[in-house]
């Protein structure tokens, strides 16, 4: 509970965009995602936001956490208007 | 009850509450002059807000051609729509030029002209002598000036030895015969709480536009210095204006610039009617924000919308074709892609007016010293007080801000407070001891928060308010709808009674974290609508259809809005500043305001 709440409070983005990016996948993929993947997702958090922002974006790739975005883009492309 | 709490107790000069742009300008100056200085921040520094401005930073430095500080102040005093204090103005206007120079000193890398001066571009709002040209103001570091800013406001906060709190959620201040002597933060980490002891405290927060269903606001933006200010017996000033982007995606309030509707983007309604023609037969969906924001929402409220639920429009860009859109608006398409799931080539943008600043906030003088109305003195000086940056109403930006004001607000009134801070405060003078008394009712609130058992989740009454808010209290104001949705809002703040937190526990226990906002977010929602139906005007960004008109004569005057512990608000007013600090500028009359 309190690690994944720890996790939640890191999707706290300085950006509307990357809120929505990093805690769609928080809440649809990070509970069945592999350690490796996991790892690399809390790498993610620790980025600063225009990096992280064109790499959610696909302007920049990272073959290392393309599984990620992936999953980022289908979180929100699927995503109901929720606030 | 309270033994419960560990609390780690500190004491310094001075404490900032809040790690953006305005925050760490504050903590850089105060730190640099000696003032023994604490940072408390819920998020990471350079994840603040300020990092999602990527426009700029106007200051009339003159280096694309001829410019004036008195020519930034006439736009700004016109852009407010003449509710901005005009002394504090002229001190933004005039310390523009100094604020941006030391910060290129600090390290920002902005963009370069190729003589090497800072390259400046033109924004809206901003003229040459006084309405007449087109002025080239606003300073960049290319598309990431927020986050540049950030960066080195805060390694030069290191450098002059600032402590930081970082992931610290601050709860309350202490308030002591009507001063401020502190703060109280949890630590999210640990679940501990700390007690700063301070002869000054700056509330640097930023704005609350969480408040609302759609805005572009990180969901950071709860206002949580607002809502302390409130809670200390304190009022807000001019909360009822909200400034709108008409167009932020639907659901995920992301920003679609208005250079979409520039390269012929178009609105529609649900009967695929171009409905901006009815609206402004001449500029039709390149109106100014505020009459394309009154535009879709009475489409909406009128049955039109598009979506199941008709409460949103469709943004067209099919039209243009994949060159056009892919050369011009580069990132649109990629942006429409991820956040609404459309290829812009093919479908509408859904898109909604989109909160996007608060221009009201905490009173203050332009020291940043916090002010309130007291025995008849409007400019009372709260003791041990500060705000500054979007949580603070200094007024410079009255009822509507320009675009590239806000990084210069929170330039400008960091560092203004930081001079003020020196000037108040002997580094290293005693405290006068705190009891335990004097926190007692702050661990009593966290305490009643923390073991609420109610039944109602705390997203439950977050959603209510916000479509509440979007509802009866966004874009288009009438009387009668504000007057339901206070009706709504009484509701929804007495159910906040009957919230459910299912955990004690203090260690990264984000929904008590998110209850606290909640609680925040509602007083100032309170205040916003109160005011908006209080306000029998239109002026700026508050536009009211049944008072179509601006007021001088009865409303040419700041609110101010208290909260009771039901968060019932009662309302008083301060006058406008007409007039300036020296006599290198003029008064600047009201008139109507024509662009």
């Amino acid at each position: 509970m309190s690690e994944k709440s720890r996790l939640r409070w890191k999707c706290r983005r300085g950006m509307r965009e990357l809120d929505k990016a990093m805690l769609g996948y928080l809440d649809l993929y990070y509970d069945d995602a592999s350690a490796q993947e996991r790892a690399d997702f809390e790498s993610l958090l620790d980025w600063q936001e225009p990096e992280l922002y064109r790499l959610v974006c696909g302007k920049d790739k990272d073959a290392r956490y393309q599984t990620i975005i992936d999953k980022i883009a289908r979180s929100l492309a699927g995503h109901s208007p929720a606030v | 009850m309270t033994n419960a709490y560990k609390i780690i107790d500190h004491t310094y000069d001075v404490v900032i509450v809040g790690a953006g742009g305005a925050g760490l300008r504050a903590t850089l100056g105060m730190a640099a002059q000696g003032l023994s200085t604490a940072c408390i921040t819920k998020v990471f520094p350079t994840r603040s807000h300020t990092v999602a401005a990527q426009g700029g930073m106007s200051a009339s430095l003159g280096n694309m051609g001829d410019d004036h500080w008195n020519w930034h102040m006439y736009d700004t005093i016109k852009g407010s729509d003449w509710l901005g204090d005009q002394d504090a103005i002229e001190y933004m206007c005039r310390e523009a030029v100094p604020a941006v120079i030391e910060l290129e000193h600090f390290g920002v890398p902005f963009s370069r002209t190729e003589e090497g001066k800072i390259y400046q571009r033109p924004f809206g709002g901003m003229t040459t002598n006084f309405g007449e040209g087109t002025a080239e103001r606003t300073c960049a570091a290319a598309d990431r000036t927020g986050h540049a800013i950030l960066h080195t406001l805060y390694q030069q906060s290191i450098k002059h030895h600032a402590e930081f709190y970082i992931e610290h959620f601050a709860i309350d201040l202490i308030m002591v015969d009507g001063e401020c002597k502190g703060v109280i933060s949890l630590d999210l980490a640990t679940g501990e709480l700390h007690r700063y002891q301070a002869h000054m405290v700056v509330l640097a927060t930023g704005g609350c536009g969480r408040t609302y269903f759609s805005a572009t606001s990180a969901h950071t933006c709860t206002g949580d210095g607002n809502a302390m200010v409130l809670r200390a017996g304190l009022p807000l000033q001019d909360m009822e204006f909200v400034q709108f982007h008409p167009t932020g995606i639907y659901g995920a309030g992301v920003l679609i610039t208005e250079g979409v509707r520039g390269e012929g983007g178009y609105l529609t309604n649900n009967e695929g009617e171009r409905f901006m023609e009815r609206y402004a037969p001449n500029a039709k969906d390149l109106a100014s924000r505020d009459v394309v924001s009154r535009s879709m929402t009475m489409e909406i409220n009128g049955g039109r919308g598009v979506g199941p639920d008709n409460d949103h429009c469709f943004l067209n860009l099919m039209h243009l074709g994949n060159d056009v859109i892919e050369k011009r608006l580069p990132g649109i398409s990629e942006s429409a892609r991820i956040f609404a799931g459309v290829d812009v080539n093919k479908e509408p943008i859904p898109v909604l007016p989109t909160v996007h600043y608060n221009m009201g906030g905490i009173p203050t003088n332009y020291h940043g010293e916090v002010v309130t109305l007291k025995d008849g003195d409007p400019d009372t000086v709260v003791p041990g007080l500060m705000a500054i940056g979007e949580a603070a109403c200094v007024s410079v930006h009255g009822a509507n801000r320009l675009g590239s004001n806000s990084l210069l607000d929170i330039v400008v009134f960091g560092r203004a407070a930081a001079l003020r801070a020196a000037e108040l405060i002997k580094p290293g003078s005693a405290h006068k001891p705190l009891t335990e008394e004097d926190s007692a009712p702050i661990l009593e609130h966290l305490d009643r928060i923390r073991s609420a058992k109610g039944s109602t989740g705390t997203a439950q009454i977050r959603d209510n308010m916000q479509r509440t808010m979007q509802k009866h209290a966004a874009v288009f104001r009438t009387g009668e709808s504000l007057e339901e949705g206070l009706v709504k809002m009484r509701d929804i703040v007495d159910s906040f009674d009957d919230v459910r937190v299912d955990d004690p526990n203090l260690i990264w226990n984000t929904d008590l974290v998110e209850t606290l906002e909640l609680e925040n977010l509602l007083c100032q929602a309170q205040t916003i609508i109160y005011g908006a139906n209080n306000r029998t005007e239109s002026r700026g960004a508050h536009a009211r259809d049944d008072f179509e008109e601006r007021n001088d004569d009865t409303w040419m005057k700041h609110t101010l809005a208290w909260t009771d512990e039901k968060a019932n608000v009662s309302i008083d007013y301060r006058p406008v500043h007409m007039y300036t600090l020296t006599d290198e500028c003029e008064v600047i009359p009201p008139k109507t305001r024509v662009y």
